[in-house]
């Protein structure tokens, strides 16, 4: 069974169809990219599945369980995790705080136990913050924890948002446009970093991106969207190849 | 039936002043986002210009159809300045501040107003003077419609009509329009978003003027908080239209002016008030964008 | 038992504070002024009602303006328990009372949140102040408490110890609900509500959960201000109430405790020294809340607390 199945997805907003009859499973521990040029819908196939928006045609499921529907924070913590292509951290909070935002609704806290201090909830405390600064380890932030997340670095933040999707502890994470304005560093890092999240973390990954070369050379498999539909689907090598692909992103030859 | 008829009158009467003054109201927030608190003041404010202008110019003793467009012509340009005065004083700083902050300074210059007003005016009610005689036009058994009452619901019209025709058929009314639908865009497409702004502000001052001089007219006690309450049923009126939506003020407007009076009226005079409220709460619980507004969707 | 034990020790510290403030309260009673001491009385009112108001205000970042209707819920209820169900209640009875008035203004704020926290912005500060004057309607237009005249007589049962006891437990549990990892959550939402709701949390419940607690604190606040005058009207309960509250928050930085009490403390005293003509108090205030949103609109201190700010750590700030 597919983790991450979508079966003839629509949504319209307005007059406008943004996306139309998109169909798309994601193995578990598979890595998938979704391209297609700007305004293709893809944020908009992001937001289907995390729930922000709800398709008005068909269905959506997660290991088999159909979540079109619920609430954003219902479907994360059923196990889909994602960062936005403008990064939206908590902007006045320190980058520990982020994490812990993300991690702390799966631990049992009890209200009144905070707040009369049973030893309960102060052991759970410690163990939350250490747990939350191993996840900044994980991405190199360890240093940055007590630094506000308005304050970071570019790339930093960069960072922080896919801890902070980590904390979730997510089965599906969704990534979108990670390497917007890395260099080719940074770039390789986050190749690793995404190769190393499949592999030592199993999870599985879908990636928005424009940039062709780093989808072509993690991705095993790749979607393209151009104006809300799909227009081919397959490995990178056929993809490249493909003329639809070719044609939506530089026009047909001779016009 | 003619106690009705009179109620609806009523209802009408009041139901443009109010859909003069939400406006004015969706004006600002159709280009700002902002509940102008300070709105109803101006209101207040136009009351006081026409009853002062009407002295010192000596009309107060005699009634005539000039002086008191004369009279209101003035209040208007006054609070045309005043409008645009709190802008640039109070809001435009704020630009780039959260919203929350421009609406806690709306607040602060609604009180100011407000209390200002009782220290500058005089706390005491003031009696508006009788510019124009009233006349009725029909008397059975208890009801009276004066000439009164037509005059504040044709002179809404007239000034409704003006709006509609600067927004539609001016370049100043197009570029209101093209910053109402996108502040952004519109500045990027070379429209002096301050200019817009500015005449926003004047014209929907102005209307609230007119609504305060022709209040007057019809109730003539008139007092520094006299626009707390008009102020508040406004907004509700323009909420339940649809904010940002000039037929959805008008039509607000005279919904919130006939339901009231019909309940003040029918139910009780008591709850009168509260009316507002409970549509208020109605509206955003049911259908916050308004009877004619359009949802907006937040990009994620 | 050793679960208690450690309850206990922990709370050791709030129950000494409290407990301080009967005998503190006979020594203040004894050294200053009446007068004096019913603007101290005063000010820990406004404190709690400022700290309760940051918590959904500041902290979650529900912009409400309808707090002085749940005061004037938890005022009237707590009043018409010690009037009419249990008129010779001992001192002890204040203590019913409040946790009535309190549980009552919870139960409003449950009532009032579930719909209009669904709304944002502009349109939650509205429909607040829809049900703070619904409320205050109500009660004006209800005779059995007095209705327009207001109610009289309500037994003097508060004194400062009881305001300021309440007021420390306030701060100090509100504090700890604030610094605990919901505490970061509820800041999340305002923070970035779409973000948050994409990391898991139930925004929604949260956020409601806000308001009933900060809805309980200021019935709390409105049961102490009934028995600490004898009478209530509900003038003292309008929306300018709500917006003293707010200017208080927002002038003290919303979100930051110690802020919240500087302002309460700040704006409490302040009328009282410009007692020479109520007009110009309102005038000063309103001036006052213009020139603050244009010269420094985070307020005194921002969103940190007194701590951080003496401390002067540029790069941390909660």
């Amino acid at each position: 069974m597919a983790l991450l199945e979508a079966v003839d997805c629509s949504l319209s907003f307005g007059g406008l169809k943004a996306v139309s009859g998109f169909s798309l499973a994601v193995e578990p521990g598979e890595l998938v990219g979704l391209i297609g040029p700007n305004g293709a819908g893809k944020t908009t196939v992001f937001n289907l599945i995390t729930g922000v928006y709800r398709p008005d045609e068909g269905d959506i499921r997660l290991e088999g369980k159909r979540i079109a529907g619920l609430r954003p924070y219902q479907i994360n913590r059923r196990g889909i995790a994602r960062t936005f292509q403008g990064i939206r951290l908590f902007a006045n909070m320190t980058a520990l705080e982020n994490v812990l935002v993300g991690y702390d609704h799966r631990s049992d806290h009890r209200l009144l136990g905070t707040v009369l201090r049973t030893r309960y909830a102060e052991r759970q405390s410690r163990q939350l913050e250490a747990d939350c600064l191993a996840l900044l380890e994980m991405v190199g932030l360890r240093e940055q924890r007590d630094t506000v997340a308005r304050s970071l670095p570019y790339g930093l933040q960069r960072r922080l948002e896919i801890a902070r999707a980590l904390a979730t502890r997510p089965k599906l994470l969704l990534l979108d446009e990670p390497a917007a304005g890395t260099n080719p560093l940074e770039k390789i890092e986050l190749m690793e970093k995404i190769r190393w999240l499949r592999n030592d973390l199993g999870l599985a990954i879908l990636i928005i991106e424009h940039d062709m070369k780093l989808i072509m050379q993690i991705c095993e498999r790749i979607t393209v969207l151009d104006h809300g539909e799909t227009i081919a689907s397959g490995r990178p090598e056929d993809i490249r190849a493909d003329p639809r692909v070719i044609e939506a992103y530089l026009g047909t030859i001779g016009e | 039936m003619d106690e009705l008829v009179q109620q609806i009158v009523n209802g009408l009467a009041w139901g443009s002043i109010y859909a003069l003054i939400a406006l004015g109201y969706t004006m600002v927030y159709g280009v700002l986002r902002l509940i102008n608190f300070a709105h109803g003041d101006v209101y207040m404010v136009g009351a006081m210009m026409a009853y002062y202008f009407a002295h010192w110019l000596g009309l107060a003793g005699t009634p005539s159809a000039l002086g008191f467009v004369l009279v209101m012509a003035l209040s208007m340009g006054t609070c045309a300045l005043l409008g645009a005065l709190i802008e640039f004083v109070a809001y435009r700083p704020l630009r780039n501040q959260p919203r929350l902050s421009m609406l806690i300074t709306a607040i602060g210059v609604s009180m100011l107003l407000e209390f200002g007003g009782q220290r500058v005016f005089g706390p005491d009610p003031k009696f508006f003077p009788q510019l124009i005689e009233s006349h009725s036009l029909l008397a059975r058994g208890n009801i009276v419609l004066t000439n009164i009452d037509l005059l504040v619901i044709a002179v809404s019209l007239v000034l409704m009509i003006g709006l509609r025709w600067i927004v539609m058929k001016t370049r100043i009314g197009m570029a209101l329009r093209a910053v109402s639908f996108s502040y952004d865009t519109a500045a990027l497409m070379g429209i002096n978003v301050n200019t817009v702004l500015t005449c926003t502000f004047m014209l929907g001052s102005a209307l609230a003027a007119a609504a305060g001089t022709l209040v007057g007219l019809r109730n003539p006690k008139i007092d520094p908080l006299m626009g707390l309450m008009p102020g508040i049923k406004a907004f509700v009126a323009a909420v339940l239209g649809g904010i940002g939506n000039f037929p959805g003020a008008v039509a607000g407007g005279l919904l919130m002016g006939l339901t009231e009076t019909l309940v003040a009226a029918y139910l009780s005079s008591t709850y009168r008030d509260a009316v507002a409220f409970v549509i208020l709460i109605g509206v955003l619980l049911v259908k916050p964008t308004g009877l004619l507004g359009k949802p907006a969707i937040e990009k994620v | 038992m050793e679960a208690v034990r450690f309850l206990v020790r922990r709370n050791a510290a709030l129950a000494l504070m409290v407990a301080l403030m009967w005998p503190l309260g006979a020594l203040l009673s004894a050294a200053v002024n009446p007068y004096y001491l019913q603007i101290i009385v005063y000010i820990g009112i406004n404190v709690i009602l400022a700290v309760s108001l940051n918590l959904i205000n500041g902290i979650t970042g529900q912009f409400s303006l309808g707090h002085a209707g749940f005061m004037a819920i938890g005022a009237y209820v707590s009043a018409a328990f010690t009037l009419f169900v249990w008129p010779s209640a001992p001192p002890a009875g204040l203590w019913v009372a409040l946790a009535l008035g309190g549980l009552a203004a919870a139960a409003a704020g449950l009532v009032i949140g579930i719909p209009t926290l669904r709304l944002r912005g502009d349109y939650l500060a509205i429909a607040t102040l829809g049900f703070g004057e619904i409320i205050r309607v109500v009660i004006v237009n209800t005779d059995r408490v007095g209705g327009a005249r207001g109610l009289f007589g309500i037994p003097v049962l508060a004194s400062f110890a009881s305001v300021y006891a309440c007021a420390v437990a306030c701060v100090v549990l509100l504090a700890r609900l604030v610094y605990s990892p919901k505490g970061k959550a509820l800041a999340a939402i305002r923070e970035d509500e779409t973000a948050a709701a994409a990391m898991g949390i139930d925004t929604t419940r949260l956020k409601i959960m806000a308001f009933i607690i900060g809805a309980f604190w200021a019935g709390v606040a409105g049961g102490l201000f009934a028995h600490f005058i004898g009478y209530i009207h509900t003038n003292s309960f309008t929306f300018l109430k709500s917006i003293e509250i707010v200017v208080m928050v927002v002038l003290g930085g919303m979100g930051s405790f110690s802020g919240a009490i500087l302002a309460a403390a700040a704006l409490t005293i302040l009328p009282e020294l410009l007692r020479f003509g109520a007009e110009y108090r309102m005038i000063v205030y309103s001036i006052l809340l213009v020139v603050m949103m244009l010269t420094r609109p985070t307020g005194l201190l921002g969103n940190r607390e007194i701590t951080t700010w003496l401390s002067s750590k540029p790069s941390t700030a909660r």
